[in-house]
């Protein structure tokens, strides 16, 4: 697991140019991952999903040559997986309602409007009800990484509503910028603000109740490939 | 500034996105007031956990890799000159 992710510079992308297959493959490993799952907040259809990332692949791979680096190689490819998933998306949710005749559940997300996280922390007069305290971690980052922390970590991301979910991946997950996130997710810099602030809300509260001794996660096993 | 809009303002403080009024509103707030100085240190502690799951939860590669490898190959041949 890398903390800090690669920058890919213009030599990395010359190199990709070039058919250098070591680079292609460093691309691939460093991003299949966190695109899958980026896919996964447009659809819950696994179908859809590895459709969407093998597309994304190919198009990056004709695309390469017309890359002008205007955007940052991640975010140009971030950007090509958005909309393959979205418009794979709705198709699957046309052909499911024409077979199905009903709504299938690729169906529109949580309601973000409704979220909030932080409702009733407060009395009228802006004071807390329950007063936070301090975590005392000796070693935070330590405690992070340790495969119990990051169960409890990736179920607070898997019950934000999709739309809070992506700007969470690209943003603190990720660690991009927010005008680059903006620009692939297609949304308002203080849209962006506010689906941050209510995503890491949920997870320190979820972070607090582990901490505190209260339920504890599974460390959740990999995904695995559902076989052909 | 009171509690609750230091809580919904947490994430814009620590990342810098607060006006100089607003950062320096928060700021007094945090000297006087322990709970939202723990909620604030919190957040940013969140946004740290949040780092660290960074590709842990899909396969690292596609299933069919060998075939995405003949597919740049193949693309990379059409184009020789080009780099
Ligand atoms: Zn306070």
């Amino acid at each position: 697991m890398s903390l800090h992710p690669t920058e890919f510079d213009a030599d990395f992308v010359s190199r990709l140019r070039a058919g250098d297959e070591a680079a292609f493959r460093r691309l691939v490993g460093e991003l299949h991952g966190p695109l899958s799952r980026l896919a996964r907040s447009f659809s819950r259809n696994d179908s859809v999903i590895e459709e969407a990332v093998q597309e994304t692949w190919l198009a990056v791979i004709r695309g390469i040559h017309s890359y002008e680096g205007r955007a940052p190689l991640r975010s140009w490819v971030f950007a090509i997986l958005v909309n393959h998933t979205r418009k794979l998306a709705v198709k699957a949710q046309k052909q499911f309602r024409l077979e199905q005749g009903r709504y299938g559940e690729d169906s529109p997300g949580r309601d973000e409007d409704g979220d909030d996280p932080l409702g009733g922390r407060f009395e009228a007069d802006g004071h807390w009800r329950d007063l936070p305290a301090p975590w005392d971690l000796a070693d935070p980052e330590a405690t992070f990484l340790t495969a119990e922390a990051k169960a409890v970590v990736e179920q607070a991301i898997d019950a934000m509503p999709e739309s809070q979910r992506r700007v969470v991946l690209l943003r603190d997950v990720e660690g991009m910028g927010s005008e680059e996130v903006c620009n692939i997710l297609g949304i308002t810099g203080t849209n962006e603000r506010v689906l941050l602030h209510r995503g890491r809300v949920r997870v320190r509260q979820a972070l607090d109740t582990y901490l505190r001794g209260g339920a504890t996660a599974q460390p959740a096993p990999r995904r695995e490939r559902s076989p052909e | 500034m009171n509690c609750e809009h230091v809580a919904h303002a947490a994430s814009d403080y620590i990342d810098r996105k607060l006006g100089l009024r607003g950062r320096f509103g928060v700021w007094m707030h945090l000297l006087a007031c322990s709970a939202c100085k723990a909620y604030v240190e919190q957040v940013r502690l969140a946004k740290l956990a949040l780092r660290a799951v960074r590709g842990t939860a899909e396969p690292a590669e596609p299933a069919n890799m060998d075939a995405l490898m003949a597919s740049f190959r193949a693309e990379s041949k059409k184009r020789p000159s080009d780099s």
